[in-house]
Order: structure tokens, then C-alpha cells, then sequence
């Protein structure tokens, strides 16, 4: 069955090609994996995903400064409103006989058995229309406070209602995190804000959106220094990519066009109230203004804060992203090396050692010379075989130590794993069987060399080209580069089936694609050992 | 004697004429056969059925007792082959061609290899691709023959060799026979044939016409003789005579007659007091032999 003096013949005569196919394409993978690992190919793309991430993050900044700057605005504006209107009722409208009637009155209720909304609701209904508002704001106070009606026990008790507020709105629309942390934020905002109108000269005033827009980038630029996003399973610090400084600028910035935006709407709007509803009364305008303006504010929010991607057109954003998400490594390892440089020469060994083995001996007559031996005409084509395949095999041998050895070298910087590695290599050692088994085929089948060469070796060339011409269909590349319609070529390739991806994505197609390769090349070895056999040699 | 080579009905049909015809033939042991015909006459297709090369459409092909086509490498172990068409693998030099042949057939040792590459002047250090036709030849040649190979079979051996290695290659031959060989050896060429082979078979468009045994063709009793006279009327005067004349030229006064060996002293008798210009044997040699059939053939055909 085997013959070891053919063996060695066809090591002789093919020793040449084997090391120049074999040393060439070493060097090629070498050079790929090592200019992936430290010259970096990927720059462009990594910092096309900075660019992306930096704008999301810079979105994210500005939105949330937006949003806070909103809360806090309105919570101080209401703070300044509630808090002065209560310092007025308790210690202006309301004389302190008066509050002491209704403390005691009140308190007689609540020993005489009633609970505290009915006691309150006794008071209310004694008392004339337009006392009830004021007694039953005081009541409420005095349930909370009781008798101290300073100014920091008034800001206490508004600054209480206001969180509350807060914390009601916010847990309907964003959840109870964040409305917990918005009171928290509310509560540091207004007690900082209670300090800083304290501290103002007497006379001054403070201004609470005048106080808002200075006091929010301020806090944010060291809320968001130290926040991480999860970016597609990719962690990002902040303070990667802002400083404190830029990110507090940026807030500021915002906060200011913002606010001239809004400044210029509302006095727009209100214009238009006023000229085309003449009919209403000023606190009815007021009221629809309100609700305007929020809108705008809204609409400008969400104007403003979109991040460069979410601008641009849908399938735009998607190929921009997937380009700065492309794997290098995948793209060069496993489409460029494996499926077209790193399987070029060996394709063309493949063709040349293939005629080499049987017919061009059986064309140039050297094949008369063994078989004039008794040797087996079996023996002959399985040898030949089991050189062409074993010199496959120690040819992608060799491409596995220098892949593996200059990964080691690479280091970290690439994507693939030994493992990968080991199966990439079995799987392009396994590609190239199957062709090898076709080019072994015609060249049993033919007896004029260049019949068999032209066939086998086109064959295997289509395949190659196919593969070529596939790849720009192929998911590989970005879609940005991706011609759909050369998918096509895909599926007349057989080279197709050699699936590097699903290697390198850790998926289990490429078993039962790898294994059709290996049957196509049994069954081609099969049928040429018995069409050797059987048929007719001119010798 | 044992038959070494049998050949029964053997029918391969290439289609348009070519290929052979229910050949029929055998070669026993020690013996030497040429084969002989025009080019395309089936000569090669022969020996590749010999050989187990070709499959027989039909018939059977026995070497030694073994089928030609189903016991192919049995019965290379007893044959040396040179094949019609010379062509190397890829080794370097004609000494590690003979190397790889010689341990593709399990022989450690040559048999006589020195004595062939001193015999046809070889230099077998030379590089195989730079060879010239005749040192192919010679190359296959001492491939062929140094194994001490029971049958040799030979496709036209002696093209591209020199006169001179011509002739040390029928001497080697000569020797091989003095072994006791089987040899089947083609060639175009009739006076090669004529001196090695004991028989030689003559094949025209696949089909064998005549097999001459060419101890009978050299003892022929029956010469011819070609004469021409000086004067007309010695002419005449042999036409009347009792001499078998086979031939008349007239206007140069010649005659050709066949005479048995015996006879020969009785036409020199006559022609001793004659006036001739010239007498010359007319040497029936293989080639005369196989036109004359071959011409026969042709006359054949154009009857019908």
C-alpha cells in the first residue's frame, strides 16, 4: 500500500516548492500578526470608537446637566417662593394670638379623640373662605415643626416639601434610584443655596437660576469625573476622556445656551399669548405659557443632548459604529491571511505538486520507470497521496509554531487565542485537503498533464477568486465596504466552508462545515486511487 | 518449451483503425522476437498490454502465467523494460534515478551496472534533464538491463543512439540472449531485427501478417541473381535457356532469376563463356521478405 522509495522520490522532486510555499507563507503570517501587535493597524479604528465614546459621553454630560439644572432651577425657584410666603403667614399675616388660638383649639380636638385630618378640618370649617388657605398651610406646618417659626425652621419645613415633590415626580417617571438620589441632590442644592443667599451683603437678593446655572457644573464635573458607562460590555471611565475643568465647561455651556433659548422662547411665546388671546385674563396666560415653555424645555433637551451617531441617518450610524468596533485582528488574521494570502501559495503548491505526482509523470513517461517495478498501481496513488497530504500537513505545521510563537511575541494586542490559533490553521490544513484532493483527482483522471493542470488548478484558482470576490459580501467587512450581491460568490466556493469567523467567535459551525471539506477530499482520494487503477496509461 | 508470453485474441480498439486486432502470439523461454512495423502499426499498443499498461477490450494477456492486466506488478519482477518514449522524474542525476529504481525494486544491489555504463560509454553522475536523446536512451537502457531480468522488453530501443552504441547495444543483446533471455524487442528498423532475433513478427494496421523465422530466411535455399549482358543476343539466347527468370529488362539487356543453391554452379557454367556486364546477388533480406507480404496485402485489398 505504501511505498517508501516513491516517497522519497516525490520528497526530492517537490522539496524545493514545499519550502519556498512553506517559508513565504510563514513569513506572511509572521509579518501580519506582528504588524497587527505592534504597529498598532488598528489606530484608526480605535480612535474612531474614542470619538464615538467621547461624544456619548460628552451627550450624556450635557443632558444630565440639562436635567439637573432644570430640578434644581425649579426646586429653588419654588424653595425661594414657599419659603417667603411662609415666613410671611407665620410671622406677618397670622399674629401670634392668633396662632396661639389655633394651637390650642387644634390641640383640644386632638384630646378630645379626633385624628389630625379631622381636627384640621374642624378648624377650616369655623373659619371664613379666604383665612383657609393660610390656617391650613400653618396647621400642617405646626404638625411638622410645631412652635418655632424662625427663618431655618421655615426653610427646614419647605425644603422637607420640595423633596418630597421631587422624590413623587421623579419616582413616576424614572424610578425610585433615581429619585432617591435626586432628594439627596435637591437636599445638598437648596441647603447650598440657603448659605449662599445668607451669605450675600444684606440688601442683595438671591437670583436661585442665576445660582443654579453657576452651582451645577460645579457639583456635575466631580459627580461625572469619577462615573464609568458601559459601552457594549467595554467599561469607560469619564476621567478618561474629560477633565474635571472640560467637563465643567461643557456643562456650563450648555446650561447657558440653554437658558438664552429659553429666555428668548418664553417672551416669544408670551407675546403670542398675549396678541392672540386677548380675551384671557393674565394668570390664565400664565397658566399656558407654563405649559408651553416646558415643552420647549423638553424639546430642547432632547435637541441638544442627541450624540453625533443618533444625528446621523440610521444605517449611516450603525456602518460607523460597526467600523470602529471592526476587530482587527479579525479582519486580518482571519479573512486576509487565512481565507487569501496565507492560502494562495499553498493552493498553488497544491496545483503544481499534484501534476507533479501523477500526471505529468504519466504525460512525460517517468511513470513507466515505476511501474516497470513491481510496484502496485494502489501503492503508487496512495503514496503520492500520503505525501501530498502529509506535506500539507507539515507545511501548515510550520504555520501554526510561527503563528503561535509571534501571538506570543504580539502579546495582548491581538484577539486570538493559541487555541484559535491551533483551529484556524487545522481549519486551512483541512480547506487545503479538500482541494488537494480535487487537483489530485484530475490528475489521476487525465493523462495530458496540462488538461489536468488547467482543470484541477482552475478549479481551485475559481475557488480562491470566488472566495476573493465573496469576502466583499462577507460580513467581515464593514458594511460600509460590503457589496451585498458578491455574497454570491460565497456559495460557488468551497473554500467557503473553511469558516474563520465562527473560529474566532467561538461558535461550533465551523465542525460540521470542516468536516464536508474532509469528506469532499476523501471521497475525491478515494475515486482517484481507483481511477489509477483502472485505467489506461500510455507508457 | 515453457511459454513466457502469451498473447490470446488480444483486441484493443482506439477507434478510426488504430490500435490492434485479435493478435494472437507467444514467446517461449529463451527466445528472441522483433517486432516489426510502420509507425502507428500497433507496436507499442502491444507492448503496453504486455506490460498490463492498457486494458485489453479484449482477449488476454499472460506473462510468465500471470494476467498482464489484473497481476500487473507480479510480473514486473522479471521484466526489464525500456519504454518507447523516455521520460525522467524530477532527480537530479542519472545515478540517483538508478538509485530510486533500484530500491523501487527492492534490489540493494545492481547486477551489472558497471559492466553496461563501461559497454555504452555512460556517465550516469550527469544531470537527468540535461541529458541528450541518446544518453536518455542509454540510461533507460542500463535501467532496463541491469537487474538480471528474466524478460526484457524493449520499445524501440536503439533510437537516438549513435551507430557506434548501436552496435555495442546489439552485442549487448547478443549476450543477454547467451543468458537464456526472453527478449521482445520493436523496431521499425529490419536489419537490427534481422541480426538479434530468432523470430520476427510483422504487424501492420493491428493486425499480425507474418511471423519469419529467421533461421529459415537466412538458410533460404533460393538466390536471386541479377545479370546484364553486353551484346542482345546473349540476352536472347538466357531467355530461351532453362533458367527461371522472374524479371526482363530488355532495353538494358538484364535479366533477374531465382535459382536454387545447388543450381548456382550450373548458371555460372553457363554464363562463363557469355559476354556480361555485371552479375550481382539480389540479397532476399527481412525487408524484401515483409514487402513482398505487405504488397501481397495491398494487391488483396485493391481486389475487392
Amino acid at each position: 500500500m505504501f511505498s517508501k522509495p516513491l516517497f522519497k522520490q516525490s520528497c526530492k522532486a517537490n522539496l524545493g516548492l514545499w519550502s519556498f510555499v512553506t517559508v513565504i507563507t510563514c513569513i506572511i503570517l509572521a509579518v501580519l500578526i506582528l504588524v497587527i501587535g505592534n504597529l498598532n493597524v488598528g489606530t484608526v479604528s480605535k480612535s474612531m470608537v474614542d470619538m464615538f465614546v467621547k461624544d456619548s459621553v460628552e451627550a450624556s454630560i450635557k443632558k444630565q446637566s440639562l436635567t439637573y439644572f432644570n430640578l434644581t432651577d425649579e426646586a429653588l425657584v419654588n424653595f425661594d417662593d414657599n419659603a417667603n410666603s411662609l415666613d410671611q403667614l407665620l410671622n406677618e399675616a397670622l399674629s401670634s394670638q392668633q396662632k396661639t388660638i389655633i394651637i390650642s383649639f387644634y390641640n383640644t380636638l386632638l384630646e378630645q379623640g379626633k385624628d389630625e385630618e379631622e381636627a384640621k378640618d374642624t378648624i377650616l370649617a369655623n373659619l371664613p373662605n379666604e383665612q383657609k388657605l393660610g390656617v391650613s398651610t400653618f396647621i400642617d406646618y405646626y404638625r411638622v415643626m410645631g412652635e418655632n417659626y424662625d427663618k431655618s425652621s421655615i426653610n427646614e419645613y419647605v425644603l422637607r416639601q420640595i423633596e418630597i415633590t421631587v422624590y413623587e415626580k421623579l419616582l413616576e417617571e424614572s424610578g425610585e434610584e433615581m429619585a432617591n438620589s435626586a432628594k439627596i441632590f435637591i437636599h445638598q442644592a437648596v441647603n447650598d443655596y440657603i448659605s449662599y443667599s445668607s451669605a450675600l451683603p444684606s440688601g442683595q437678593t438671591a437670583d436661585p437660576t442665576t445660582f443654579a446655572t453657576g452651582y451645577i457644573p460645579n457639583v456635575l464635573k466631580e459627580v461625572f469625573f469619577t462615573q464609568e458607562f458601559d459601552n457594549q460590555g467595554q467599561i469607560i471611565r469619564v476621567s478618561d476622556y474629560f477633565s474635571k475643568a472640560q467637563i465643567g465647561e461643557s456643562s456650563l455651556s450648555v446650561i447657558l445656551s440653554y437658558r438664552a433659548q429659553i429666555d428668548y422662547k418664553t417672551n416669544e411665546i408670551k407675546n403670542e399669548l398675549t396678541l392672540s388671546n386677548p380675551e384671557l385674563s393674565e394668570a390664565e396666560i400664565e397658566a399656558l405659557l407654563f405649559e408651553r415653555v416646558q415643552q420647549e424645555k423638553l424639546n430642547y433637551i432632547n435637541s441638544l443632548s442627541g450624540s453625533m451617531l443618533d444625528s446621523l441617518p440610521a444605517d449611516v450610524s450603525s456602518s460607523l459604529q460597526e467600523l470602529g468596533n471592526m476587530n482587527m485582528s479579525e479582519l486580518v488574521i482571519g479573512s486576509m491571511f487565512f481565507k487569501m494570502a496565507g492560502i494562495l501559495l499553498p493552493i498553488v503548491y497544491i496545483i503544481m505538486a499534484s501534476n507533479n505526482l501523477i500526471s505529468s509523470q504519466v504525460d512525460s513517461g517517468s511513470m513507466a520507470f515505476v511501474l516497470s517495478t513491481p510496484t502496485k498501481r494502489t501503492t503508487i496513488s496512495f503514496t503520492q497521496m500520503a505525501f501530498l497530504v502529509l506535506s500539507l500537513f507539515a507545511m501548515f505545521f510550520c504555520t501554526t509554531i510561527v503563528g503561535l510563537v509571534c501571538l506570543a511575541i504580539a502579546g495582548s494586542s491581538i484577539s486570538i487565542t493559541y487555541s484559535q490559533m491551533i483551529l484556524l490553521n487545522l481549519g486551512a490544513f483541512i480547506t487545503m485537503f479538500a482541494i488537494a484532493g480535487i487537483c489530485f483527482l484530475t490528475s489521476s483522471w487525465f493523462n495530458r498533464s496540462k488538461l489536468a493542470m488547467s482543470i484541477g488548478g482552475g478549479l481551485s484558482m475559481f475557488f480562491f477568486v470566488a472566495t476573493i470576490l465573496g469576502l466583499f459580501g462577507s460580513p467581515t467587512v464593514p458594511s460600509m465596504m460590503r457589496v451585498g450581491a458578491m455574497d454570491f460568490f460565497n456559495y460557488l466556493s468551497i473554500i467557503t466552508l473553511f469558516d474563520c469567523l465562527s473560529i474566532l467567535h467561538g461558535t461550533t459551525a465551523f465542525i460540521w462545515k470542516g468536516a464536508i471539506l474532509l469528506a469532499v477530499g476523501i471521497v475525491c482520494f478515494v475515486i482517484s486511487i481507483f481511477k489509477f487503477k483502472k485505467k489506461d496509461l500510455p507508457l | 518449451m515453457e511459454e513466457v508470453i502469451t498473447v490470446e485474441n488480444l483486441t484493443k480498439d482506439y477507434g478510426n483503425g488504430r490500435g490492434v486486432f485479435d493478435l494472437n502470439f507467444s514467446i517461449k523461454k529463451g527466445v528472441t522476437l522483433g517486432f516489426v512495423g510502420a509507425n502507428g502499426a500497433g507496436k507499442t499498443t502491444t507492448i503496453r498490454a504486455i506490460l498490463g499498461f492498457i486494458k485489453p477490450d479484449k482477449g488476454k494477456v499472460h506473462v510468465k502465467g500471470f494476467d498482464s492486466w489484473t497481476q500487473s506488478d507480479k510480473i514486473k519482477a522479471f521484466v526489464g523494460y525500456v519504454p518507447g518514449e523516455i521520460g525522467f522524474p524530477d532527480l537530479k542525476s542519472g545515478t540517483a534515478f538508478l538509485k530510486s529504481q533500484a530500491e523501487l525494486r527492492g534490489n540493494k544491489e545492481f547486477d551489472n551496472l558497471n559492466e553496461l555504463l563501461k559497454t555504452l560509454h555512460l556517465d550516469p553522475t550527469a544531470n537527468l534533464k540535461r541529458m541528450s536523446k541518446g544518453m536518455k536512451q542509454k540510461t533507460a537502457i542500463v535501467t532496463a538491463l541491469s537487474y538480471d531480468a528474466e524478460i526484457l522488453i524493449l520499445d524501440e530501443p536503439t533510437t537516438g543512439l549513435d551507430p557506434l552504441m548501436r552496435v555495442a547495444f546489439l552485442e549487448l543483446i547478443e549476450k543477454e540472449k547467451q543468458k537464456g533471455k526472453t527478449i521482445f524487442i520493436s523496431s521499425h528498423l529490419y536489419e537490427e531485427l534481422e541480426k538479434v532475433c530468432d523470430y520476427v513478427a510483422l504487424i501492420d494496421k493491428g493486425h499480425i501478417i507474418e511471423i519469419t523465422d529467421m533461421d529459415k530466411l537466412r538458410n533460404r535455399s533460393v538466390r536471386e541473381y541479377k545479370i546484364e549482358f553486353n551484346s542482345e543476343q546473349d540476352y536472347l539466347d538466357f531467355c530461351k535457356s532453362e533458367f527461371e527468370i522472374i524479371r526482363k529488362q530488355p532495353q538494358y539487356n538484364q535479366v533477374t532469376i531465382k535459382i536454387e543453391r545447388d543450381d548456382i554452379s550450373n548458371l555460372f557454367k553457363y554464363i562463363s563463356n557469355k559476354n556480361i556486364k555485371f552479375i550481382s546477388e539480389i540479397k532476399y533480406n527481412l525487408e524484401r521478405h515483409f514487402l513482398n507480404f505487405l504488397n501481397k496485402q495491398q494487391k488483396e485489398v485493391k481486389h475487392v
